[in-house]
C-alpha cells in the first residue's frame, strides 16, 4: 500500500457507497419479489425480506432486506388485506415501490413506499387457475358433484374448528329445526385458518372414511364473518382429497370474491354454516313434502277407485230392470219359436199331413223285421185307427 | 319392513300409489294394500322425525 494513501475508515467507505447508490438510483422503483420474511416490530415498523427464485429450479437468485416504516405500514397493511383477502405475509408475491438505500450500519436495504395489491391478486389467481386446470386435466374436479345426494342427509360428519362459534350455531340450528327433523352430527376438528388447514382437513376426511357407512354427508364449515385468508382452501391436495371423497361434501366456509377451489370441487357450496344447515333441513323438508303428497294422492286415489266402483254398481242397478225386461222378452220370443217347432213336429200334425203310424202290440213298426204274415197291425191315421191283418210281406 | 331403506320404502309406496291410481287393483285387496301403505308411511315418517336411539348410541360410542 502506498504510504501516502490514507486508508478509509469503514464508515467513510460505507458513506461513499451510500452516496454512490443514492446518486445512481435517485428515484423510486417498482420491484417484484416474494416475501420470504415479514416481521412486525413492536414500534409499528415492518421488516421484510424479499427474494427472487429461479423459475426452473426454485433456487433463490436474489435477496434484499427492506423496511416499511410505521406511518406507511399502518395504511398499507389493512389496504393490502382488503384488496387481496390475505394478510401481508410470508410466501406472497408482491409488487412494491421502493427507494434504494445503503446504510452505513445496515447495508443494502429497500424502503417501501407503496404496494400494488393487484399484482398479488393476479399471482394468487394464476396459482388458483393452475390448481383448477390440474384437477380438470386429471378428471377429478367434478367427481364429488357426481355423487347422488342422499334422500335423507341426517348423519352429518362435520369438519370445523372446535373453537369456532360456527360449529355450535350449526348444531343448534339443526337440532332445533322447527319441523322436528332428526339429525345426528359429530365434529372432526381441524384448523380452519392458517398453515394447518390442508393437513387438518385431509386427516379429518381420512377419519371419516374409516367409518364411511356411519355418515350420509360431510360438511366443512368455518364461522366468523371477517375477511380473512381463504387461500388455504385453494391447495391442490385438499381439493383433490375432497373431490375424490366417496360422500358428498358440503362447504360453508365463506367467500367474498371468488369461490375457493375447495368450494369448486365440493358437491354443494354455500356461503355460511347457517346456509349449510338450511340446505340440510330443506332436503328433509323436500322428503316430508313428498311423503305428505303421497299420502294425499293415496287417499285421493283410493277415493276415486271406490267412487268408480260405486258408480259401476249404480249403473248396473239402473240398467237392471230394462235389461231384465229385454231378457224376458227375448226368452218369450224364443219360447214361441220352440212352441211352433214342437207343434210342427207333433204326431197329430204329421198324421194330418197324410202320414200314418203302424203298431204291432202297441210298438211302432219301423221296418219289416218283427212283422209276420198273419200279424194283426193297428194303423193310426188322422182322426182314428184301422186294424188289419198282414197277408203279404214284400221285400223291396 | 325393518330392513328396508327409506328409498326402498318410498319406492314401494309409489308403486302402490300407481296401482291404486290406475284402478288396477281388486277392491277385495284394497284394504290389505292400504294397510301396507299406511305402515310404509309411518316407517318413512319415523325416519324423518324420530331420533333413532341406535344411531345416536352408535355415534356416541364412536366419539368416546
Amino acid at each position: 500500500m502506498n504510504s501516502l494513501e490514507k486508508p478509509f475508515s469503514l464508515y467513510s467507505l460505507n458513506s461513499l457507497v451510500s452516496r454512490a447508490v443514492s446518486e445512481a438510483l435517485p428515484l423510486r422503483y417498482w420491484v417484484t419479489g416474494e416475501l420470504s420474511e415479514v416481521r412486525e416490530a413492536a414500534n409499528g415498523h415492518c421488516y421484510i425480506e424479499l427474494v427472487e427464485r429461479d423459475e426452473a429450479t426454485n433456487e433463490i437468485i436474489a435477496k434484499a432486506r427492506g423496511a416499511i416504516w410505521s406511518r406507511i405500514y399502518t395504511l398499507l397493511r389493512p389496504y393490502f388485506l382488503e384488496q387481496t383477502g390475505r394478510p401481508f405475509s410470508q410466501g406472497l408475491k408482491v409488487l412494491l415501490q421502493v427507494s434504494v438505500n445503503f446504510h452505513e450500519l445496515y447495508g443494502y436495504t429497500l424502503d417501501v413506499c407503496d404496494i400494488d395489491p393487484s399484482y398479488t391478486v393476479g399471482d394468487m389467481a394464476r396459482k388458483r387457475l393452475l390448481v383448477i386446470k390440474r384437477l380438470t386435466d386429471e378428471g377429478v374436479i367434478d367427481l364429488n358433484k357426481e355423487l347422488p345426494f342422499p334422500l335423507l342427509p341426517q348423519r352429518i360428519a362435520v369438519i370445523s374448528s372446535s373453537s369456532a362459534a360456527g360449529y355450535g350455531d350449526f348444531c343448534d340450528q339443526l337440532m332445533n329445526n322447527r319441523y322436528g327433523f332428526a339429525f345426528y352430527t359429530r365434529l372432526f376438528p381441524s384448523p380452519m385458518q392458517g398453515g394447518g388447514v390442508e393437513q387438518g382437513i385431509i386427516a379429518a376426511l381420512e377419519m371419516i372414511a374409516s367409518d364411511i357407512d356411519m355418515w350420509d354427508v360431510v360438511v366443512i364449515i368455518r364461522g366468523g364473518g371477517a375477511v380473512s385468508d381463504l387461500s388455504c382452501f385453494d391447495t391442490y391436495d385438499l381439493a383433490n382429497n375432497c373431490a375424490q371423497f366417496p360422500l358428498p361434501v358440503i362447504t360453508g366456509i365463506g367467500h367474498q370474491r371468488d369461490e375457493s377451489v375447495l368450494d369448486l370441487v365440493a358437491h354443494t357450496s354455500v356461503k355460511t354454516p347457517t346456509a349449510v344447515a338450511e340446505l340440510l333441513i330443506h332436503s328433509m323438508l323436500g322428503q316430508a313434502a313428498r311423503l305428505a303428497d303421497m299420502r294425499q294422492s293415496m287417499s285421493t286415489g283410493v277415493r276415486t277407485l271406490l267412487d268408480n266402483e260405486r258408480r259401476r254398481l249404480q249403473a248396473a242397478c239402473q240398467k237392471l230392470p230394462s235389461s231384465v225386461a229385454m231378457y224376458m222378452q227375448e226368452q218369450r220370443h224364443r219360447l214361441t219359436l220352440y212352441e211352433k217347432y214342437i207343434d210342427a213336429a207333433s204326431p197329430e200334425h204329421v198324421l194330418a199331413l197324410g202320414y200314418s203310424i203302424t203298431r204291432i202290440n202297441g210298438k211302432a213298426v219301423r221296418s219289416l223285421d218283427g212283422v209276420a204274415v198273419g200279424d194283426t197291425i193297428v194303423t193310426s191315421v188322422s182322426g182314428g185307427e184301422i186294424t188289419s191283418t198282414v197277408t203279404v210281406k214284400n221285400d223291396e | 319392513m325393518e330392513n328396508m331403506s327409506y328409498s326402498q320404502a318410498m319406492q314401494r309406496l309409489e308403486e302402490i300409489m300407481r296401482t291404486v291410481q290406475n284402478g288396477g287393483i281388486d277392491v277385495d285387496k284394497l284394504s290389505a294394500m292400504l294397510k301396507e301403505a299406511s305402515s310404509l308411511v309411518e316407517f318413512c315418517r319415523a325416519k324423518l322425525y324420530k331420533v333413532d336411539e341406535d344411531v345416536k348410541a352408535l355415534l356416541q360410542d364412536f366419539e368416546s
